[in-house]
Formats: C-alpha cells, structure tokens, sequence
C-alpha cells in the first residue's frame, strides 16, 4: 500500500491542531469541576449563602469553558474514522471499546448532571444539586479516565492479539488494558495536572480582583480554596510524574532518552535540569549533546530505575544496538519485522490457495517475528528517533513550570493564611501571569506524550505513515484550515464570553448587602 | 499480569480529592478566624461603643 507523505503529514498536523485546542479547554474542567464541588459542599455544610454565590460564579466560567471543549472533543473522535481509518481498522476492537464506555458511562453522566447542575439550582433540593455537581466532576474525570486508558494502550500496547485472517488485532484480556501501568499514570498525571491548571485559574483571576483592590474578600476566598486545592494535587502531579517517567524507562525507551537528550547511554546517567542542545548533534556522532547544562549525577538513574548505578540506554545504543546489554540495533528489528510483513502477505496467499500446510508454516514465521512487526514499515533505522529538541524542551518547560507551580501555591497559601496577600502584589502579579503558563505546561506535557513516541501511532506496531486514511491529501488540507480558523474563532468566543464575565465579577455578590 | 499496584494507584484518585477537600476545609476555618479577627479589629480597636463588640 502507498500512502501520499504529504497526506500523513497533513493527517497528522490536523489531529495535532484538534487535539491542541482542544487540551486548552479539557483540563480546566477536569479541575474546576471539582474546585465548585468543594464550594458547593462548603455552601450546603454551613448554609452560608454567600459560598453559594461564590460557587455560582465559578460555575458559570466552567459552563463557558464545558461547552466548547464539547466541540474541539467531538471532531477528535470522527478524525480516527475519516484521516485514521487504517489505524480504526488494525486497533478498532481494542482503541474503540474504552471509547465506547467513555460515550456510555462517562460523558452521558457529566452531560445529564452538567444540565441539572447548571440550571437546577432553584429546581431541585440542595443535596441532589450537590450530587449534581460531584457526579459532573467524577464523570468529567472518568471520561479523561478512558480516553487515558486508550491512549495508555497505543503507548504500551497490551492485553491483544493480532488476528492474522482480518489482519486486525483483537482484545483478549480487558482488565490488563484497563490495569495497564501507561494508563493510570497517564490517567492520574494528567487529571492531577489539570487540577493544577484549575487551581492557577481561581488564583490567576482572584489575584486579578485583589490588584484591582475590588471584590476583596471574594477573591481572598477563592484563593484559599484554590491555593489549598492546588498546593495538595500539585504535590501528587509531581508523585504521578515520577511514575509516569519510570514507566517510559521500560516501556518507551527512546522516548526517555530524548526527553533527556540522552545520546550515549551509560549507569548512572545524569538528569539534566536545564540545557540548551547542540543543534548539530547527530546520532552517533563524537560531538557534544549540549550546549550549555546543569545536571545532577546520577539523578536519571535513580528516578528511573530507583537505583543510582542503573543503566540508561542512550539514542545511539537503541538504534545501532549493545549487545552487551542485550538491545537489538533498530535494523535488526525492521529485518524481522519485513519478515513478520512477508510471513503475513504469504499466510493470506495460502489461505486464498487453501493450502493449509504453507498457511500453518507462515503463520509459524509470523508469529515468530510479529513483535518487530511495526519496524517492517520503517524505510530506515533512524526514523525510530522522535524530534529530539521538541521532545527535550517540551519536557524540561513541562517539569520547570510543574515546580514553579508548587512554590508559587506555597507562597500564595502562607501570604493567605497570614493575610498579607494584598501587600505582596509582586506574587499576584506572579499569580496573574501564571495562568498562561499553565497553559505551556499542559500542552508542554502533550507534546512531550505525543511527539516523543514518534514514530510509532502503536507503540512498536503501527507507524503513523501506515495508520491514515487512504485518501487524496486535498481535503484534509482544506479541513485542517476550516478546522484552524473554528477552533481559533471558538477560543476567542470563550476568552472574550470569560473576560466579559470577569470584568463583571461575582455580581450577586455585589447585591447582598452583608458583603 | 499484577494488578495490584494498578488498583493502589487508580485508588489513590478518590483519596487525593478527599485529602485536599478536608486541606481547604482545615484552612477554612483558620481563614474565618483571621476574617473574623480582622472584623473585630476594625470595630473594637478603638474606642468604639461597647455594644459593637457584643458579637465578638
């Protein structure tokens, strides 16, 4: 099969532009759901009508935000039908039932109780309105759970089996996908960070009423919930960031190594905490990887093996191979995958043959070598290696903001609870301005996912080059504008509905007399 | 395959939301005293009428 380079560059850039705008809108929600829950529950538990208002006006920034991540998200999900089909065909059986379940159970549930939540307020009983308002975070959150589950899979693909008669592969043990090391630290990193980003939210637009010395004890209020929220799921997004980096060191090597601009491998490597690459590093080379670098000894090796001596492979090794390690070099590995790709062409000329003795011996063959199946795509070795620079700094801007964000809701929390936040106006300017870097940071965190698995759609089994549509390249042009100047018209619609909303501020605040 | 470790960590979600829940409610109340505390210095720091800082 020939599939156009353009069309796969195109599919690609459309899904990544989906998938970017719409991850400007999903962590929010995942956070702020529970940021208005926890008011709602403060609301319902001292019957103080002013927790009430407050949760009212969060709640109604949410809405804005809810709605138009509805958007970008639906278009995701027809892109694996009309630019992805040959993946939806290869990995549909597994790829498509936690996102069935997601539809099912988790979207139609934040969906019924969103309704109930936002326009119940004076239809239903305080309690079934607070129940309104956990079952839309939970529901929000188990949504991003089996998404994450899928997206675990295609990073470390388990629980299958590949079916050589439909040549697609098939789920044979739900619970491993379910329970699969990639998909809960995905799940639990990435929902954590998005409480981080709701969190910076409350604070960012607070800190904003406290610098314009209006809506004072609203915002001193927010903040505190905000910054307490914040300083705990921080403190965990770290913990899960960890696991997530211990599980790349197993599962995807390559991408660990180019998260670090690991080029040599060796134990006990450094982490490096800042650097600038070398841009005319190749593989293989006797040049230096960077630039400019801080490192810790031996920190890459401790956190991703828990051990300071462990050996980290490097980029060189995973492509031209070590034996004394025991990896196999990268054309290796595309040797027995062309074998595994002709084993599988000779099976279905057997069976068309119906000469089950050749299919028996290819079946044989192919499932001798069907784990290298993906590198029999790979035209050569060194298209196993993702964007180094993207992956590296993508990184390394993700976990330099994740520890700012800790300090700053320490800071922030301590000026709180001793009530001189209003003095410190350098850290509500820090705390205005930190709320764009929130933004970085999750779609930091992204790339870093996303680019650095490259080239793999299926981790080690299916190449991107093979997983899109056989189509003509024109429309997917054409839809990657049209798709371009949406999502950029629904991001301005919600900043402007947002800023409108703010500027107003809590306005039934303003009406009690008592405030 | 071992699921253990899996279980232990999808359970540590509902944990950590009720962790930082009774965190904001700890906090909470230490910030009332402060608002509170703040309201009584505004009122009975000075000499002010006996009877505005009966509710204290």
């Amino acid at each position: 099969m020939h599939i156009d380079p353009s069309l796969v560059e195109w599919s690609r850039a459309q899904f990544a532009l989906t998938a970017l705008y719409h991850w400007l809108f999903v962590p929010l929600t995942l956070g702020l759901t529970f940021l208005v829950a926890i008011m709602e529950t403060i609301y319902v538990k001292t019957g103080d009508e002013w927790w009430k208002k407050t949760t009212r006006f969060w709640m109604g920034l949410l809405a804005i935000n809810f709605a138009i991540g509805l958007a970008t998200g639906i278009i995701m999900e027809f892109e694996f039908g009309t630019n992805w089909s040959n993946y939806s065909w290869i990995v549909g059986d597994i790829f498509g039932a936690p996102l069935a379940i997601e539809g099912l159970m988790a979207f139609f549930m934040e969906s019924t109780f969103f309704a109930v939540m936002f326009f119940g307020w004076d239809k239903v009983s305080k309690r079934m309105h607070l129940l309104s308002t956990w079952l839309v975070a939970i529901g929000s959150n188990l949504s991003a759970l089996w998404i994450l589950v899928a997206n675990g899979w295609m990073q470390h693909p388990v629980g299958i089996r590949f079916n050589p008669d439909t040549a697609r592969n098939e789920m044979v043990d739900f619970w491993a996908v379910l329970f699969n090391p990639n998909a809960y630290s995905k799940f639990l990193h990435t929902i954590s960070s998005g409480y981080v980003l709701a969190s910076l939210f409350v604070i960012s637009i607070s800190a904003w009423y406290l610098l314009r010395r209006r809506d004072i004890q609203f915002a001193k209020r927010s903040i505190m919930v905000a910054a307490s929220f914040g300083l705990i799921v921080s403190l965990f997004n770290v913990t899960t960031g960890d696991d997530s980096a211990r599980h790349v060191a197993q599962d995807q090597p390559m991408k660990l190594a180019a998260m670090e601009g690991l080029y040599e491998g060796k134990s006990g490597a450094e982490i490096v905490t800042f650097g600038i690459l070398n841009p005319s590093k190749k593989v293989g080379d006797k040049q230096e990887p960077f630039l400019v670098k801080v490192a810790i000894p031996e920190g890459l090796s401790l956190l991703s093996y828990h051990r300071v001596d462990a050996y980290v492979p490097g980029i060189r090794e995973l492509v031209y191979g070590s034996k004394e390690h025991g990896i196999l070099s990268v054309a290796e590995k595309m040797k027995r995958g062309k074998e595994a790709v002709a084993a599988l062409a000779a099976y279905k000329a057997a069976k068309k043959a119906g000469d089950t003795a050749q299919m028996a011996a290819a079946k044989k063959r192919f499932e001798a070598n069907s784990a290298y199946l993906g590198y029999g795509y790979l035209k050569t070795p060194l298209q196993a290696v993702p964007s180094v620079p993207t992956t590296f700094y993508a990184f390394h801007t993700m976990v330099g903001l994740g520890t700012w964000f800790v300090l700053l809701f320490i800071v922030i929390l301590y000026f709180t609870m001793t009530d001189t936040l209003e003095r410190h106006r350098k850290w509500l300017w820090a705390a205005l301005f930190s709320l764009p870097l929130g933004y970085v940071a999750q779609e930091a965190g992204w790339i870093t996912a996303e680019v650095g698995r490259q080239p793999w759609a299926i981790q080690d089994m299916l190449p991107v080059g093979m997983a899109t549509s056989n189509i003509v390249t024109s429309p997917v042009m054409i839809t990657f504008w049209l798709f371009a100047i949406l999502f950029t018209a629904l991001l301005i619609a919600e900043v402007k509905i947002m800023t409108t909303q703010i500027k107003l501020g809590p306005v039934e605040l303003k009406e009690d007399s008592h405030v | 395959m071992e699921y253990t470790d899996a279980i232990i960590w999808y359970a540590s979600w509902p944990v950590l939301i009720y962790i930082a829940y009774r965190f904001v409610l700890l906090n909470m109340k230490h910030h009332a005293k402060m608002e509170r505390l703040e309201e009584y210095e505004q009122q009975c720091g000075g000499a002010v009428e006996p009877k505005a800082c009966e509710k204290f």
